[in-house]
């Protein structure tokens, strides 16, 4: 892993849950949109996270970083997809998107879900700050054995 | 200084044997840093591919690869004052 492999691999998670922290805010933004370009209502994202091997290093990493080690080398996020829960219907037929029976389908988000997922985002991107700041602490504390 | 950093260093060791330790004419012509474009990684749709968390992690490990370099040569040069001004008096 060489000297900095805990800080790239912190890096990764970074970068991963603040992708998941866009996802959110996605979904919290359009909790109420009943119209998407592919037609009927918004249905609610999430991320895919997947762990990291050295096949998917950060390609500028020095060649002697990329040893092979059963140690992993953080997150990647493979993908975003929809959840295909069903929408909730609403009954409001005065509602332009209402369809024949007054009945208009709303986004499948449950808005005390998205706030609970963005704390354990926020939660989780804070876990990896600690993790980055304890790897710097312990090659300052190594580079203190140089010093006098 | 300006001689040394035109790549014209005229101060060199000579070494009468093999295990003295070398005074070399160090020209920084020769260090030839290289930039390289990541056209690789998707980060935005508009195609600014910067990744702040690995940007900042980058300035961390720099800081750090600095600080011990810049620790190393001020230990290197305290031995050296210590041979100047203690040496040969056992």
């Amino acid at each position: 892993m060489g000297l900095f492999g805990a800080i790239d691999t912190s890096a990764s998670g970074l970068t991963a849950e603040r992708l998941r922290m866009d996802v959110i805010s996605n979904n919290i933004a359009n909790v109420n949109t009943t119209r998407t370009e592919d037609g009927g209502p918004f249905r609610r994202q999430l991320c895919i996270f997947q762990s990291r091997s050295h096949e998917h290093r950060w390609p500028f990493t020095a060649a002697t970083e990329r040893g092979k080690s059963p140690v992993g080398t953080g997150v990647r996020v493979a993908g975003v997809m929809s959840d295909q829960s069903p929408f909730k219907l609403v009954y409001d037929p005065n509602h332009p998107d209402a369809d024949k029976d007054g009945y208009v389908r709303f986004p499948n988000i449950n808005i005390v879900h998205e706030m609970v997922d963005m704390i354990t985002c926020t939660r989780a991107y804070e876990a990896n700050v600690t993790s980055i700041n304890a790897a710097k602490d312990i090659v300052n504390s190594a580079l203190g054995i140089g010093r006098r | 200084m300006a001689k040394v950093f035109d790549g014209r260093p005229e101060l060199a060791g000579k070494r009468t044997d093999d295990r003295h330790i070398p005074i070399d004419n160090i020209n920084y012509m020769d260090v030839t840093p290289s930039v390289a474009t990541d056209r690789v990684h998707v980060m935005r749709n508009d195609r600014n591919n910067v990744d702040i968390d690995v940007e900042m992690a980058d300035l961390s490990k720099n800081t750090m690869l600095y600080q011990i370099e810049s620790t190393r040569l001020a230990a290197m040069f305290s031995d050296l004052n210590d041979i100047i001004t203690r040496g040969g008096r056992a």
